[in-house]
């Protein structure tokens, strides 16, 4: 009687069980939990991470590292052994540096390993870096100043008088020798320029030049340098007394590779197809008068006009117009001031156009008044210049 | 190995017929090249103010002296203020005008760079009638900008004649419309932040010669010119409740606009044929855009929705309207027909934008936006691309357009309670943001077309 309530009661459950057990309510992919591996660090370590970087301890302590010459051990010369163990950081470091490299700098970044030799690729580097223009970078953004240039221009003082080129003041010197008076003459300077218009809401999205980031830090550089010396003086000391002088401080290997010694054969088919076909270019006539002008030429003419092209006062019209203008050159360099034309004109009425005429032909006259730097021998190839003025990127400065 | 050195030779061969195909094509080109003249393209300027001269008009006349002085000081304060020009000092002249009729010695003013020149003459009569004949120059062309002209008027609109000088010499130089004979009503306060006093005052567009409108017994609110200038329309607060008030500049006489009862209206503005007023309207807890004729007549329902939708500008074509709302969940800016219709919705950046204005040139609208807990006055095209922001502040809002669309004034108000009002204009490319001089704190500015 009760047998069925038992069978049903039986399979009930077993139904529930498996239910409940057997992951019909687990999806079937369930979603992996992502982790992630973190590593604890005590709470001393994260101050100490955390923490202003203390100045550099060159003074008093060497640190537990066994310097080389009190050591004993160094009877069982092990030249090769790696590097860390020879790295002298002589305690009386300060006495020495003073008679041999006297042009450290007193705030030595610590942590220089002089075990590190430079590399011989690396001062050249620096010495392109130290043979680039000086690019006055004082402040990281741009300052709202009346100017807008391509090239940036930052004065450091109170506005002096602009002039074409920077030029030092001379003042009448009361104790200057009379001999030597130069005449008097203001400070001047480029006129203080951005590469943007600054407005107030604006973030001023770069900074005020770019120049090219050094390989290294020159200070880096210089104190791994005097470190270097320094490990080899007391290299050569602790040699003198003791026999087996630890030599690997003192040969930094110099077996890096050529950079683009070897030839690229690629390249080198290239070069030789160009060669080639310029070799044939030279050959055949051409109805040509005198060498093309050189992209740099070009550039050159590019940038003397563009100098002189201020765009701060025009109409927003004339802004939207893309004018081209014909200019003929006499063989001094100079326009000739008649002869500018309006021959083209894109994206703007008549009256933006003339006005955009106007403008461009004011910067081709005064920046072509001493003559544009152009190849005299080249002169048939610049006799005449179309110059298209396109005002397109200089409307959101 | 080998497949590297297949790959680098299939390369090299690759790159071999590539720079031979090249050149085979160079010779010809250089040789068109050769052909024609020289081309280049300049696509980077610079942009800084224009050197001028502007020499002390000639007195013509012995009693016009003073008068030939302050016209010229005005001209040159109205040109170096758009900030699109500086202003040789005369001490670096190499030679004087003395006279206005001689001819002018170019190679003197390419020599300290000045690129242009005005010269005037003055002639006041025994009436006190003044003359004033100008002429612009182009100096790196040798030739002069436009004929040479004059405008005579009464001694006491010497700064009218004045402004009406700079703005010749201003559309000369620019190839644009200038904006110096221009009116600016706004609103005048007095009194501290909780107890302030306004009333609704005109000034020149330099801030020179005010004279109030109203006075201050009630709160009045958005003054806006009519398109012709002589009429103003503005929010009063008279009857204790906000209504929009029509007032005749001339006479001084305003009248209400006849607007059903119970209801508040505010933010009006004028169409731009001047025969209709759109503005805001709550009814019913409710806020919609209407228009009207103003000499009175039947209100035109234009928005429909339950959010709020205010602050409508016309285009300069009178054919679309627009607006704030924030039927989105947050205040953004749409375009709709003037006649109402469906709305498009313009704005799309982080913040709320409001108070649009469309500029009188109808390329750019101009508007209020607030975004991380400042102000900005920006600017964006219709389709609400190319949005630049020109300023940020604590408070900045109400823009207004020049007549020539390219300069806008707006309020701008420090923070706490010391912080007052005052009037700025800003260039639309972000330039040249200055402060409008008042006497004592003004805000709510609008900017009459140029006078006639």
């Amino acid at each position: 009687m009760n047998t069925g309530q038992y069978i049903s009661g039986a399979a009930h459950g077993g139904l529930i069980l498996w239910a409940l057990l057997g992951g019909i309510f687990v999806r079937p992919n369930d979603i992996a939990m992502p982790s992630q591996e973190v590593s604890l660090i005590s709470g001393a370590e994260f101050a100490a991470l955390t923490a202003p970087r203390e100045a550099p301890e060159v003074t008093t302590t060497p640190p537990a590292p066994q310097p080389p010459a009190s050591d004993p051990t160094p009877q069982t010369p092990t030249p090769d052994a790696p590097a860390p163990t020879p790295v002298p950081v002589p305690e009386p470091t300060p006495a020495p540096e003073a008679e041999t490299v006297p042009a450290v700098p007193q705030a030595l970044p610590t942590p220089v390993d002089p075990a590190i030799p430079e590399s011989p690729a690396e001062p050249s580097f620096e010495e392109q870096g130290a043979n680039a223009p000086a690019i006055p970078n004082r402040e990281p953004t741009p300052r709202p100043v009346n100017r807008v240039a391509p090239e940036a221009v930052i004065n450091p003082e109170p506005t002096p008088e602009i002039a074409d080129t920077a030029q030092a003041e001379v003042a009448p010197d009361a104790q200057a020798p009379v001999e030597t008076v130069k005449p008097e003459q203001a400070a001047a300077a480029p006129e203080e320029a951005t590469t943007e218009i600054v407005t107030e809401a604006e973030t001023p999205n770069g900074m005020a030049s770019s120049p090219r980031p050094q390989s290294r830090p020159p200070s880096i550089a210089r104190a791994a340098q005097a470190a270097k010396e320094a490990a080899e003086a007391a290299a050569q000391a602790a040699a003198t007394p003791d026999e087996p002088a630890p030599q690997t401080p003192a040969t930094p290997a110099p077996a890096t590779p050529a950079p683009a010694a070897e030839p690229d054969s690629v390249a080198d088919d290239v070069f030789a197809a160009i060669a080639a076909a310029q070799g044939e270019t030279a050959a055949a006539p051409t109805t040509r008068t005198g060498p093309p002008m050189t992209s740099g030429e070009r550039d050159a003419l590019r940038v003397a006009v563009a100098q002189c092209w201020n765009v701060g006062a025009m109409s927003s019209e004339a802004m939207r117009t893309v004018i081209t203008v014909e200019v003929k050159m006499s063989q001094d360099g100079k326009p000739d001031a008649g002869s500018i034309r309006l021959i083209g004109q894109q994206g703007g009425d008549n009256a933006a156009a003339q006005a955009g005429f106007e403008v461009a032909r004011r910067a081709i006259i005064r920046c072509g008044a001493n003559g544009f730097n152009l190849p005299v021998e080249k002169y048939d190839q610049w006799r005449t210049i179309e110059m298209t003025f396109d005002p397109e990127q200089m409307r959101y400065k | 190995m080998t497949l590297f050195s297949a790959a680098s030779r299939l390369t090299s061969g690759l790159l071999l017929g590539l720079s031979l195909a090249v050149l085979g094509h160079a010779p010809a080109a250089l040789a068109q090249e050769a052909n024609g003249p020289l081309r280049i393209t300049i696509d980077q300027g610079v942009i800084e103010p224009v050197p001028l001269a502007i020499p002390d008009f000639i007195a013509e006349t012995p009693q016009a002296a003073e008068m030939a002085r302050m016209i010229s000081e005005v001209v040159a304060s109205d040109l170096v203020g758009t900030g699109l020009f500086r202003e040789i000092p005369p001490s670096a002249f190499v030679s004087q005008i003395t006279n206005f009729a001689s001819p002018v010695q170019y190679s003197d003013w390419k020599a300290i760079n000045a690129q242009g020149l005005v010269t005037g003459a003055v002639t006041q009569d025994a009436s006190g009638r003044l003359n004033v004949k100008f002429r612009v120059f182009d100096v790196f062309s040798d030739a002069p900008l436009g004929e040479g002209l004059q405008f005579g008027g009464s001694t006491t609109s010497w700064r009218r004649i004045a402004h009406k000088v700079a703005d010749v010499v201003y559309s000369r130089i620019t190839g644009e419309g200038a904006y110096f004979d221009s009116r600016v009503v706004f609103v005048a306060e007095s009194g501290p932040k909780d107890a302030r006093l306004k009333r609704l005052a005109v000034m020149d567009y330099d801030g020179e010669n005010v004279q109030y409108l109203t006075g201050d017994q009630s709160i009045v609110l958005a003054p806006r010119f009519s398109p012709s200038g002589d009429r103003v329309l503005y929010t009063s607060y008279e009857t204790g409740f906000p209504q929009i008030m029509l007032l005749d500049v001339a006479t001084v006489s305003r009248t209400p606009l006849a607007v059903p009862a119970e209801s508040m209206t505010f933010a009006p503005r004028f169409s731009p044929d001047g025969t209709t007023v759109v503005f805001s309207l709550t009814q019913g807890g409710n806020t919609d855009i209407y228009s009207m004729p103003v000499m009175g007549g039947g209100m035109t329902r234009l928005t429909n929705t339950p959010s709020i939708e205010t602050a409508p500008s016309f285009s300069p074509d009178g054919s679309r309207i627009v607006f704030e709302s924030d039927r989105s969940g947050s205040q953004q800016l749409y375009i709709m027909p003037a006649n109402g219709g469906e709305a498009t919705r313009i704005s799309f950046g982080d913040g709320r934008y409001g108070t649009p204005v469309w500029s009188p040139r109808g390329d750019l609208v101009a508007f209020t936006k607030q975004a991380n807990g400042r102000f900005h006055i920006g600017v964006m095209r219709t389709d609400g691309s190319e949005e630049r922001l020109l300023t940020a502040s604590f408070l900045d809002e109400g823009p207004t357009w020049s007549p020539n669309g390219r300069v806008i004034m707006f309020t701008r108000e420090g923070a706490g309670a010391g912080g007052e009002a005052a009037l700025y204009s800003v260039d639309i490319s972000g330039r040249n943001l200055r402060r409008v001089t008042t006497q004592g704190a003004a805000s709510d500015p609008a900017w009459s077309p140029l006078l006639q």
